[in-house]
């Protein structure tokens, strides 16, 4: 059987969105969600249904009338089923008793039976079915799609990944988790270029052998990818002019770093050549447009140390309850203020996969 | 430590934070008073953007230790600003027993205009609670000064870069 689209990713996002999608997700599959919040407003009996056009040209036209933007999933009419009388929401109203006809709409008062205070839906609906729920039990409301989300800033936005996406990470996710499995199941990570389908660093945790507690994948891995880069600039450079003696200075860092990838990528019988078809180092900066691939969900470090280096999107296979910083313990990436966001995927089944 | 030993080695780190391409400096001393690492940020120079000054300053003074385990306990890390939370991790992983900074993520943000996050050192700390070593923090040391040489060295970089 083809497993082309057994890779399935859940994105990681904000709490406040996971529960928005939660309840989008019940209401379609027609199972109960959480009651909207109420509120009261006033409604009347239409008592001739050939009206309803003067009415509800009155009710726009009287500013006490006016309904809230926020409001705007309310439908003015109420058929009652069985072609029952016409109802016709007049306006909101804070007090249960008072049952006064709203100011402006005196003269109607002889097309209509006696206002009543009822309770209307003042949460949006985030779905039809939702919509379509509260209908029957409150009032008519409207499900608009565009106020049905949260408002949020652009790149926190919900990503529906493309079926070659999938394909892609799945391939990139199974990599790194048998990286991982192959070194005694330590932390590995690769940042990969995704329109070239290239790999630009992969990385193993080394806090042990280098005795050094910042040495987790994800930095060692960013690390090896910002040598390379520069490593390319700089030789590009030399080629151009004579490099100053302080461009000297970074490239052997740069170049001890490299030797560092390449050592790994020996180990692991998988040695890129330099040579990246459609990855241009030069006008890279930092890791734009490349993606991170973990075996384990980073720690805030590793987190923010992703964040600053401005990649596309992150996806790791198993979620760390104790440290995790992007979904399990703290969710950075959603934080209101960043100067850069990316997308974070999980799989949806954390189920080890035969490949 | 005293008062005093604080703002010496703050002074070192804001002196050191002129030095850097972002204008951040950091001091790493152990429990003798002897200084184990001096760093900068050096984030343009190397393409890299986890070179801040106190990740460079933690890498440095793994060398300097010797039984080479980057074991901070007991060192104080010093920096002319509030540390992000990648560094204020790094700290917890190394060890570091306390910590001093200068400009706090709040000022910076409002004063200086710089793009930080505004997740403050004491968040992360917190957070790590069970693990982190870190029993103590001061902010706020010469915090104006530091300030003064982001305000210099950042605005007319972040101009720039508009």
């Amino acid at each position: 059987m083809p497993d082309a689209n057994d890779d399935d990713f859940r994105q990681v996002l904000s709490r406040e969105h996971e529960a928005l999608e939660k309840r989008r997700r019940r209401a379609a599959a027609g199972l109960e969600t959480a009651p909207p919040k109420l509120r009261l407003a006033l409604c009347a009996t239409l008592l001739d249904k050939r009206d309803t056009g003067i009415l509800l040209r009155a009710l726009r036209e009287t500013p006490s009338c006016a309904l809230p933007e926020d409001l705007a999933h309310l439908r003015r009419i109420f058929k009652t089923p069985n072609d029952g009388p016409v109802k016709l929401l007049l306006c909101c109203s804070e007090n249960p008793n008072d049952c006064t006809l709203p100011q402006g709409l005196e003269a109607m008062r002889d097309k209509l039976g006696d206002p009543e205070v009822i309770e209307i839906p003042e949460s949006t609906p985030v779905s039809y079915e939702e919509a379509r729920s509260w209908t029957m039990r409150y009032w008519p409301v409207n499900f608009i799609k565009s106020r049905a989300g949260l408002s949020l800033k652009p790149g926190l936005q919900v990503l529906d990944l493309t079926q070659s996406d999938r394909v892609q990470a799945g391939k990139y996710l199974r990599q790194v988790t048998a990286l991982s499995a192959s070194h005694q199941g330590k932390d590995a990570a690769l940042i990969v270029e995704p329109n070239a389908d290239v790999v630009v660093a992969k990385s193993l945790d080394t806090t042990t052998e280098e005795g050094h507690p910042l040495r987790h994948a994800a930095m060692n891995c960013i690390n090896s990818t910002c040598a390379r880069i520069l490593q390319t600039r700089l030789s590009k450079q030399a080629d151009a002019v004579p490099s100053p003696a302080s461009a000297a200075g970074s490239r052997k860092r740069a170049k001890l770093d490299e030797e560092k990838h390449d050592s790994l990528a020996k180990e692991t019988g998988d040695l890129e050549n330099d040579d990246f078809p459609g990855f241009d180092p030069v006008n890279t900066y930092l890791c734009t447009g490349l993606d991170a691939y973990l075996s384990m969900e980073p720690c805030p470090m590793c987190a923010m140390a992703l964040l600053h280096s401005r990649v596309r999107r992150v996806f790791y296979a198993s979620p760390n309850p104790r440290r995790g910083a992007l979904g399990s313990c703290a969710r950075i990436h959603c934080h209101e203020q960043l100067n850069h966001h990316f997308q974070v995927f999980t799989c949806a089944d954390p189920k080890p996969k035969e490949s | 430590m005293g008062d005093e030993l604080d703002e010496k080695f703050m002074r070192e780190a804001i002196e050191l934070s002129k030095e850097g391409d972002w204008p951040y400096g950091s001091v790493i001393v152990d429990g003798n008073g002897k200084v184990l690492a001096r760093a900068f940020n050096t984030g343009v120079k190397d393409r890299d953007c986890t070179r801040h000054a106190e990740m460079n300053a933690i890498r440095i003074a793994q060398h300097a230790l010797p039984d080479d385990t980057a074991d901070l306990e007991g060192c104080t890390l010093y920096s002319s600003s509030e540390p992000c939370p990648m560094c204020a991790t790094a700290i917890v992983w190394s060890r570091v027993s306390r910590v001093v900074f200068g400009a706090t993520i709040k000022r910076l943000i409002s004063e200086a205009g710089q793009m930080q996050i505004s997740i403050s050192f004491e968040e992360v700390v917190k957070a790590a609670k069970p693990w982190t070593t870190c029993s103590e923090f001061r902010q706020g040391v010469l915090e104006d000064e530091a300030l003064e040489v982001v305000k210099e060295k950042a605005s007319p970089r972040l101009e720039e870069a508009k």
